[in-house]
Order: C-alpha cells, then structure tokens, then sequence
C-alpha cells in the first residue's frame, strides 16, 4: 500500500477506509452549518463574550466605586455622603490614576494601529489590539468607579469588540468577516449596557457600517439578542428605566413634544460644538495631567451638586419618576453638560452615550415645566423626559432609528414610540441642518473612515482569500479526500501538485454516491476524479470579477491562484466574504454621493 | 445494484487471454489494444495507454485478490470504455500479482460515470462466484456473461 502525502506532511495509509463514509458524511452535512450559519453562531459567540466581560466590568467599578466612597449605591448619593474635599479628591485622584495607567501602558496604546473597535471596523483589519483595550478599559475603570461624568458604554463595547476580535484571530476569519465579528462584539456590548438588544445591533448597523444590508444586519441582531439574554442573567429581565404607563390624551398633545424636538434640534448641534471645542484648554496640559484635571474641575462642580456624577442613570430615573424641580434641573442641565465636555475633552476613556440621555431627559423635563402652566393637555412629565432623551440622542448621534428603538427598548412603552418617532426625526433633521456631523463623527474621521471605504474601492480578490484551502496531491487515495469531505465543511477540494501548482477541484457533489465503496479506496486517487472546470478566482481579480466568475457557478468558495503561466493555488475565496465586503462597499459609495 | 453497464459490456472487445508472462505495461498494453476499432475511441490507442501507464505510476490500481483496474479519463475516447485481459502466468503490478486486468477508459467530462464503472467492475469483482465464472469463461461471451450475472 502506497504512503500518500498530506499537505500538512503527515503521511497516510493510501487504503485505509473509513467505516460509514457516506452516513458520516450525510451527518456531518446535517450537523456542519453553511457559512452564513457559522457566522450566526460565531456572532452569538461574541455577544455572549461580550455581555460577561460587561457584566464583570460593572461589577468591578461598584466594588471599585464602594472602596472609593466607603459605601455602596447609585453615585449621586454614595457622592453626596462624602463632604467637599472627599468629593475633589475622588474625582481628582481616579482621573490621576486613569492617566497613570494610560502611562504605564503607552507603548501598547500609542503603539496600535488600530487602537479601537471603531477602528477595527471602519479602517483595520478587524484587529482590536487586546494589550491596549485592557490598558484602556483599566483606565476607564478608574475614571468611572470615581464618579466621573462619562458613560461606561465606552469600554464595554471595547472590552466585547475586543473579545470577537481576539476570537476572530484565533479561527483566523478573513478580514472582512473578523470585522463583522468585532462589530457583533461591539452590538453586543452595548445591547448588554442597556438591555436593548434592538438599539445595540442598530448603534452598529447605523452608525459604525452604515448599513442595513441582511449579510451585516443578521448577526448583529443575534449577538445583540444573546448579549442580551446573558446579561439578563444577573441583572434580570427589568428595563433599564422604570417608568410609570404613558398615556396621551389627543393628537393635539404632539404639539407640545414637537416643539421638544425642535429644540432638541437646535441644542444638540450646540452641545457637539461644545465637544468639539472641549479638548482646546486641555492641549497646554501634560496629557498625563489632563484626566486627572478634569476630576478636578468635575470634583469642584460635585461640591455644589453630585447629580453630574457618573453617567446620569439615577438622574434620568428620577426625572421619569417627578422627584425634581424645574429649577434643580437647569441647574443639573447646566452643570451636567459642564461636566460632560470637561471629562470628554480632558480625554477621559469612556462614552458620551448616556450624559447625552441625562441632558435629552432634563431637556424634556425643562419642555413640559415650561409647558404645564399654559398647554391645556394632561401631558405627563415622564412623557417629556423619554421623547427629549430620544430626540437629543437622535440629533447627536444622527441615529434616529436606533434613537427611537432604544429609548422604546429601555423603557418598554408602545405608546411613547409615536411621539419618539416624530420628535426624534424632527430633532435629528434640525441638528443634521446646523451640525452634519455625528458625535461620533470626529472619532470616524479621525480613524479614517473614508480611507477604509476607498482602500475598499481598490479590494482585490487576494485582500479577502483565506489561506489553507482543503488541498490533497493529485494521488491522494479516495479515503482520504473521503475523510476530508467528512470532516471539513466544503463541497470543493483543491487538487495541487506538492509545489502548490493548480490541478483542479474535486466535487462532492460528484463522489458523494460513492463513499461508501471501500473497493474504491485502492482504485481512485484525486487526479481521476479531479475536475477542471472549476472556475479559480486570479489573486488581483477585482470583486466584480470575482462575483462574476461566483455567478456562473454554485461553489460557495473559489480557490484564488496567482496570476502565473503555471498557477499556484494561494487560499479560496468565500462568496459570502465577497458579499460582505461587496455590501460595505455599496454604503460607502452611496454615503459619498 | 442499480447500475448496470450492459452497452458498456455488450460493446467491449473480447477479453484478451494471455497465456505468457507478461511485464505490467506490455499486459496492459495487449488489453488496450482491444479498442482498436471501437467506435467510442477515435483517438491514438498509444495515447490512451499512456494516460493509463501515467496514471498507474502515481497509484497501483491492483486489489488484493489480483485484479487490477488500469484506469484513465482522456479526451480521446468518446464515451466510457472497457476492455478485459485475463492472465494465465501471474503479471506483477507492483506487490501485486494480478491473473485479471479490467482497463477502463471515459472522456474527462464523465467524472461520475468513470466513478460508477470503477465502482461496479470493482463490487462486481469482489463476488468470489463471479470470480470463479471469469477465472473458468473460455468464450468472449462467457466472459461478459459472467461480469453481467
């Protein structure tokens, strides 16, 4: 019996049969999920990492924010337990320490090309450096557990694009698809952050992929849903706000929550001028000083009000539940977008997310006090407060659609959606007008966007093949291209000489009659039933050429050779790689025009 | 058994007895030569056996119970083709003596119809009454018959 050689060098007995091939193969083909399917899984794999790294973050920065003030509870009281200078010196010292570990670690979080997952999705190759989201999220640790005004959304969709992306490398996906697994990460977190598995696969869809193609959209929304599923396991199935039944009385109360969003519509390009401008004082600083700074100067802010600490949630509760005066809220309005775009520009880690609901929800709050006294209708506050977070978010972030779905997700009331639709729409259309913009826009544009999208334009075929395509040598015995079919999930394999020269392709479709013919094993090797009429994809084929050669045939992978008189197999192209990167093309172009 | 290659067998050449010992590439080329004239393979015999001879270089093609299957798919043959050769002294393929040679040709398009003649002469081969009826068939037609049950 002849030796045959493997691809991967170990040697093979030529005639060796595998007992129940083709049954093996029919369970195999039932068990082994088609590529899309794979990626769902992979997505629900990543959401699920997400929502645990998110639900160990929090835990740590109450355990961490506990030690800090001496006792346990929402910021706004355990803050207002501790006199002034406690107050000064927490935030001051967790925005020093937030900056030391950003120093201590600099060499890994100035060295990373691609420092976020932003980054990771838009212009690199889906590579959350792992080394600096943890230097970074430790950093964000410090900053929130010590009350400073910033959302900690920031570094649980990090930590959870972080984890897709390290396991992307590991099952080492093709660039194209380990972005759309760190985007699942990052849906992922925030569906965990605010139990809104709509708004987390949206925030993504929207704002980072700009897309709503199915390819992208599928997987987001499964790793939302099962991020969400997880976390609900230690925080339970509650939305994030509890707010008493909105009821609206008659079409004439949508005046009152359209001017809401009119003037959600003109404060929020204010706020994100506020932003832009907010890093200006800093830059004379030491950028190791800066965070600690900025504690400093939210701390004095604290001394008159603890309502601006952390990032708002039991401020905004208690704005849906009418345990604040009007005048408690300018204030806090005031203070709290201060505080806000002091933390941000001092380059603290961490989100603007959710201060942007506390100022949207003191808005509405400011909008219905203003109302009350003149509008003959019975609009009830809350109602006020949750269309102003949504229509303030909508005209910051110039998400509408993900606006409206989270502020319905996180309080779980239909009847706040009607008036949410208007406003939202209104506001973001009033904001896009002054402030094009995004709040993520300057982050975007800093990370390249538009470099991405035109490196994308240029694709190649050899961009997107993945390496280590199901091979054998052109003797390779039946069993073995029997076992091969059986135990990887492909209808194609390559048939090469030792040197990688292209042969052809063998069919499953062709040999899956026959597996069970052990006689066969010591008969048939690959080069007599190689075919050689499968079409092979050039490395520097462009996309369209790639698809072309896709659609005049039914293999879901084509091997990519290189582009020599004697071509050499180089890896395969997946179609639905190829689409992915097709449909992320496809935004960027119409986002241009 | 659902396949059954009765035209295949019905529009082989007679089987080819060789009562001297043979070296492996003369005995198949006795067989092959079988297909002079058939109106399936137009193509140079001496290019279909070449395929064949190259093919049996990567793989010996010889089962155990000495029957070998010398095999090719060439551009030279129009339909799938068969031709058989029994051996009075043992020929060596290889490790292998081998008294029964069934040559098989098809045109390179018919990847599963090479497939299903391999897999039936082989199954068929691997019946120890059919082999005592080939190893006892004196006639051309005996010889089928026995292939065909």
């Amino acid at each position: 019996m002849t030796p045959v050689s493997q691809p991967d060098g170990k040697q093979m007995n030529a005639a060796r049969w595998v007992p129940g091939a083709r049954r093996r193969l029919r369970i195999s083909e039932l068990l082994k999920p088609s590529e899309k399917q794979a990626i769902l899984i992979w997505a629900g794999i990543a959401g699920m990492l997400a929502a645990l790294v998110s639900v160990g973050f929090r835990r740590l920065t109450e355990v961490l924010h506990a030690m800090l003030a001496g006792t346990e509870g929402n910021y706004v009281d355990t803050m207002a337990r501790l006199l002034w200078w406690q107050r000064i010196a927490i935030l001051a010292g967790g925005g020093l320490a937030a900056s030391l570990v950003l120093k201590l670690f600099s060499r890994w979080t100035r060295r990373s090309a691609a420092g976020d997952y932003m980054e990771a999705i838009l212009v690199g190759d889906g590579v959350v450096p792992a080394r600096a989201s943890i230097a970074r999220s430790i950093s964000a640790l410090f900053s929130i557990s010590s009350g400073a005004s910033i959302g900690r959304e920031g570094p649980l969709v990090q930590l959870g694009a972080m984890m897709a992306s390290l396991t992307a490398r590991w099952r080492k996906f093709a660039p194209v698809k380990c972005r759309l697994l760190v985007a699942c990460g990052a849906a992922g977190g925030i569906a965990s952050a605010y139990n809104a598995p709509i708004a987390g696969a949206l925030f993504v869809a929207e704002i980072l992929l700009g897309t709503m193609a199915m390819e992208t959209f599928g997987p987001l929304v499964f790793a939302s849903v099962i991020s969400t599923i997880v976390t609900r396991l230690w925080f339970g199935q509650q939305p994030l706000y509890q707010v008493p039944s909105i009821k609206l009385g008659s079409n004439w109360d949508f005046w009152p929550l359209l001017t809401l969003g009119i003037t959600a519509g003109f404060a929020a390009p204010l706020f994100l001028k506020s932003l832009d401008l907010a890093g200006k004082p800093f830059a004379r600083i030491p950028a190791t000083l800066r965070p600690a700074v900025g504690g400093l100067l939210v701390g004095g802010l604290a001394c008159y009000t603890t309502g601006i600490c952390g990032n708002g949630h039991t401020v905004v509760d208690s704005l849906l539940n009418h345990r604040l005066l009007w005048h408690a809220v300018l204030t806090l309005f005031f203070l709290k977008w201060v505080a806000t775009c002091v933390t941000f520009g001092s380059g603290t880690v961490g989100g603007v997310f959710t201060p942007t609901l506390f100022l949207g929800a003191s808005l509405g709050s400011l909008t219905a006090a203003l109302c009350a006294p003149w509008w003959p209708g019975h609009l009830a506050e809350e109602t006020f407060v949750l269309v102003g977070m949504g229509a303030f978010l909508a005209a910051t972030t110039h998400a509408p659609i993900m606006a409206i779905l989270m502020i319905f997700e996180m309080t779980l009331d239909y009847e706040a959606v009607l008036p949410l639709m208007l406003a939202c729409v209104v506001a973001h259309q009033i904001s896009h007008g002054f402030h094009p913009k995004s709040i993520y826009a300057a982050t975007l544009r800093r990370k390249g966007a538009n470099l991405f999208k035109s490196r994308l334009a240029r694709l190649r075929a050899s961009d997107l093949l993945k390496p280590d395509p199901p091979r054998v040598d052109p003797s390779a015995s039946f069993s073995v291209i029997a076992q091969m079919f059986i135990t990887r999930p492909v209808t194609w394999i390559y048939v090469t000489r030792l040197d990688g020269t292209w042969l052809g392709g063998i069919s499953l479709h062709d040999v899956k009659s026959f597996l069970q013919q052990s006689e066969l094993a010591s008969v048939v090797i690959a080069s007599d039933i190689l075919r050689t009429d499968l079409p092979a994809v050039t490395a520097n084929d462009s996309m369209e050429q790639a698809l072309e050669k896709f659609a005049g045939h039914e293999a879901e992978a084509l091997p990519v050779l290189t582009n020599e008189n004697q071509p050499k197999l180089t890896g395969s192209l997946s179609k639905n790689d190829l689409l992915l990167a097709l449909a992320e093309r496809q935004t960027g172009s119409a986002k241009k025009q | 058994m659902a396949f059954v290659p009765s035209c295949i067998l019905h529009d082989a050449p007679p089987p080819v007895f060789l009562a001297s010992a043979l070296s492996r590439d003369a005995a198949i080329h006795a067989v092959v030569a079988g297909w002079d004239g058939h109106p399936s393979v137009p193509g140079p015999l001496e290019a279909i056996e070449a395929a064949i001879l190259e093919r049996e270089a990567l793989m010996s093609t010889a089962l155990p119970n000495g029957i070998a299957f010398p095999h090719a798919r060439s551009a030279l043959v129009t339909a799938p083709v068969a031709a058989f050769g029994r051996c009075e002294s043992l020929v060596s393929f290889g490790e292998v003596p081998v008294w029964l040679i069934v040559a098989v040709a098809t045109p390179p398009s018919q990847t599963v119809e090479h497939l299903q003649l391999l897999s039936w002469f082989t199954r068929r081969c691997a019946e120890a009454a059919v082999l005592a009826k080939l190893r006892e068939a004196s006639t051309p037609d005996a010889f089928r018959a026995a292939f065909a049950g």
